[in-house]
């Protein structure tokens, strides 16, 4: 993969070499994706979601101005296309109780995951990512994966720097109580041995 | 301790998205998004002065305000119509007696207010427009 900035081929992209768009989707396509199938929670439909962020974010680059990085407008393109499809098909998600939080042990949770084959850790931690809301799982995906930053978050999301923390520390709890209601059976094993 | 509790959490939190490997797209992604492409090249929505009111409303607007003071005219004035059989035309039958009047409403401190308001308002403006003009461009 060519390790040229994204604004040499934003501009030949506006110049008409349009073909470079296609080194800019495979840059970013495994994120954006990875972002959308968290968010919508089917691999169809995040993909169908996840092309028509990349036809939008050609169409409008000429609206790019690099004040800011090219990643945060591209995932600010998919946040907003993935909510306005969420939106379409009137799906509602589960709110979870955060208070389930209050008598859990992190390193329990810890070891019951490490006892685990690799191959259903994931799977164990997949299926409780989905179960998050689609904010919380956008948010928290582009937290850990990505290491972006509260700030650029809270631009990509159009938020407050304050409602992003809120948003994250809600988050984290809702993942943890999913584990733990998840991992329970294996949490009890341990503490048996 | 709730920092410490925070911390822990954050911690596992990012032990567990990194446990799982992103997901990947199918191989010809890529192709079904370059397919999909408009045509055209990007659209660079090159600024257009367009003109808030147009010109055709300027023209309507001027008639209507000639007509206005035609008619206004007619009503004070006394004489019959002239040669064309227009109205004769003269403001002689407007009164403006009234304008000094108004100012003796005013008093400094109203004036003072409105300044203080008007600058507060302009400031307020410029702020909530250079707001709208960012927000549309990251």
């Amino acid at each position: 993969m060519s390790s040229r900035p994204d604004q040499y081929y934003i501009d030949r992209i506006i110049q008409g070499d349009t073909q470079q768009f296609g080194v800019l989707v495979n840059r970013y396509k495994n994120l954006v994706f990875t972002l959308a199938i968290r968010m919508i929670k089917n691999r169809e439909e995040a993909e169908e979601v996840a092309q028509d962020s990349f036809v939008k974010i050609f169409t409008h680059l000429g609206k790019f101005k690099g004040t800011a990085k090219f990643s945060t407008w591209v995932y600010k393109v998919t946040y907003n296309n993935c909510l306005d499809f969420i939106k379409a098909r009137k799906r509602t998600f589960t709110e979870l109780n955060v208070n389930d939080y209050e008598d859990f042990q992190i390193a329990d949770l810890d070891n019951a995951l490490t006892q685990l084959e690799e191959a259903e850790r994931n799977s164990k931690i997949l299926d409780c990512i989905n179960a998050l809301n689609p904010e919380e799982a956008f948010l928290l995906t582009l937290h850990y994966y990505e290491d972006h930053s509260l700030k650029e978050i809270s631009s990509v999301m159009d938020i407050s720097l304050s409602n992003v923390k809120v948003k994250l520390h809600r988050g984290r709890k809702h993942l943890a109580v999913l584990l733990q209601n998840n991992l329970a059976n294996d949490i009890k094993l341990n503490h048996g041995k | 301790m709730a920092n410490k509790e925070e911390y822990k959490l954050d911690n596992f939190a990012r032990k567990v998205f990194k446990a799982t490997t992103p997901e990947h797209v199918r191989p010809d992604f890529t192709k079904n998004v370059m397919d999909q492409l408009p045509k055209s090249s990007v659209n660079q929505e090159v600024f257009q002065y367009k003109p808030l009111i147009s010109t055709q409303a300027w023209i309507i607007s001027g008639i209507v305000v000639v007509l206005s003071l035609m008619l206004l005219a007619s009503l004070t004035h006394d004489d019959g119509p002239n040669l064309f059989g227009f109205p004769n035309f003269g403001l002689s039958g407007i009164h403006f007696n009234w304008i000094p009047k108004l100012f003796t409403l005013f008093n400094y401190q109203v004036v003072e207010i409105s300044v203080f308001m008007f600058t507060l308002y302009f400031i307020l403006e410029v702020f909530v427009l250079n707001t709208w003009f960012k927000k549309g461009s990251i």
